[in-house]
């Protein structure tokens, strides 16, 4: 078996008094498109921004190739998060300059080759952008990353069924052969046809961590397995 | 890395900080071109809104820079645009420590501004207000300057380094309360938390440093030509009351060593205490 990318081991998060993550503990392999499934509340969030760094008082281990979150981490994940990211100020052009000052595994050709796919004008800036085209430049500016690991949260949420197909095919199409792909999303229809695994949490803690080649051996879908855990949230 | 945060907070803060400086220098060389421009003695209307307009908008540029310097610093840090910065592959202090040194260059580049606008302004009203004042300033300034212009330059670059010591000490003061107004207890109104929990901060720390000055005589003066340490109280008192100003190296000391403490103090609490929202 192949040393796995992500280790998590016992993650715990509290907010005050307000646990969102009660213990959970998973490894990801690498090459795998791995869905983080849960309904909103549940901890996907918490969890994710501790691995990308942004939430640093946990308990509990995060070991990224075998190392804890740090600089090397951060060159190693290309993270997308549900936030617009971006300075209003910027524009295409300056933010794949920034890009490329700060990530060696920064391809800034393909980064304009997408945005000519995406038609976008790389002298727009920000502000003056469509909410849709804010999200495409934050998509193309993680898929320009040669990335170990992909962390994409809720990279589906809030958009209409056509600009999903073509978000999970800018995924699909952008992202290198052997790196690791963890998408977060409630909208498992979606995602179902692209997934090797999935990590369901409930409550903060695992409620499923199987293979979809597993699931399907059991006649059953990812959707239909993500309503058996969480029936009872409904 | 450091570099190339430096490179990015600059282009970041100059789209601002920048245009308002080019407003400055612009007012400034249209007061200066109508005042030598002029053919009689009397002060035009252009010189006189000039002068009025390079004077208010002068001294609003520190608040302007404090305010710009905060809002960046929220901004980018504990906004939404912190999920960009945070996830950068550089150590967290040099965040921070990027910041702080792009935020004092933004003060004393205020504070060049604000004294060449003062210059400006003594230049346009020697005759019409400053009379014979006018003459004993530049005199003044003209012994400076004459008597060892590497002994000046020396002395300007000096002062260089200790205002901008003293800034990025404001400066850290100011991002270490926004930094504790952004964890759980105050992060519901950050900005109000930032104000009222800097001004104990900065009362107590520069009363610090002024006590520690006044206790500790260790200052250096510029006196023809030639630059003094002056460590006995007698000889400070001597030189003060012929004129001389001193440069307080005993206070400047008490804001690096306070400064480097808020530094880490900040860095603690934004590495583990704080929930970008």
């Amino acid at each position: 078996m192949a040393k796995p990318i992500l280790e998590i081991k016992d993650l715990k998060k509290s907010y005050g008094s307000h646990q969102v993550l009660r213990g959970v503990s998973f490894n990801i392999e690498p090459g795998k498109i791995v869905g983080l499934l849960g309904p909103n509340g549940c901890g996907k969030t918490s969890m994710i921004k501790s691995i990308v760094g942004l939430i640093n008082d946990y308990e509990g281990e995060i070991l990224i190739n075998g190392e804890k979150p740090g600089v090397d981490s951060k060159n190693a994940i290309a993270y997308l998060p549900e936030k617009n990211f971006l300075p209003a100020w910027m524009t295409p052009k300056a933010a794949i300059n920034y890009m490329a000052d700060f990530y060696k595994n920064f391809n800034k050709d393909k980064a304009y080759e997408m945005l000519r796919a995406f038609d976008l004008d790389e002298k727009q800036k920000i502000k003056t952008m469509s909410k849709g085209q804010q999200e495409k430049v934050q998509l193309l500016l993680v898929m320009s990353r040669e990335a170990q690991l992909y962390i994409l949260d809720e990279p589906l949420g809030g958009v209409d069924p056509v600009a999903r197909d073509f978000i999970l095919e800018t995924i699909m199409k952008n992202h290198l052969a052997n790196s690791t792909i963890l998408l977060s999303t409630h909208l498992i229809y979606d995602i179902e046809g692209i997934l090797d695994r999935v990590v369901m949490i409930k409550g903060g803690v695992l409620a499923a961590n199987t293979d979809v080649e597993t699931i399907r051996k059991h006649e059953m879908t990812v959707e239909g397995l993500f309503k058996e855990v969480f029936r009872y949230d409904a | 890395m450091m570099l190339k945060l430096l490179k990015n907070d600059f282009i970041s803060t100059g789209r601002i900080m920048g245009v308002i400086y080019l407003i400055v220098a612009g007012i400034s060389a249209g007061t200066l071109i109508s005042h030598y421009a002029k053919s009689d003695a009397d002060m035009t209307v252009m010189e006189a809104m000039g002068i009025v307009l390079l004077l208010v908008v002068s001294l609003c540029l520190f608040v302007l820079t404090v305010v710009f310097v905060l809002n960046d610093f929220q901004k980018t840090l504990y906004g939404e645009q912190g999920y960009l910065t945070f996830t950068l592959p550089v150590k967290s202090w040099m965040i921070l420590a990027s910041k702080v040194i792009v935020s004092a260059v933004w003060f004393v580049i205020a504070l060049a501004a604000l004294l060449a606008s003062l210059w400006v302004t003594i230049v346009v009203l020697k005759e019409e207000i400053l009379g014979e004042n006018y003459d004993l300033i530049m005199g003044m300034l003209e012994q400076v300057s004459t008597v060892n212009v590497a002994s000046t330059i020396f002395s300007i670059v000096i002062r260089i380094i200790l205002y901008f010591i003293q800034f990025a000490f404001f400066t850290i003061t100011v991002f270490f309360t926004s930094t504790v107004a952004n964890t759980r207890h105050f992060q519901k109104k950050p900005i109000f938390w930032t104000i009222v929990l800097f001004v104990p901060i900065a009362g107590v720390a520069t009363k610090f440093a002024e006590f520690i000055n006044d206790k500790i005589v260790f200052s250096l003066f510029f006196v023809d030509g030639k630059m003094s340490l002056i460590t006995d109280n007698l000889q400070y008192a001597r030189l003060l009351a012929n004129g001389n100003s001193p440069v307080d190296i005993a206070s400047i000391f008490v804001y690096l060593i306070l400064g480097a403490g808020i530094f880490f103090a900040t860095h603690f609490i934004m590495s583990k205490k704080v929930n970008i929202r």
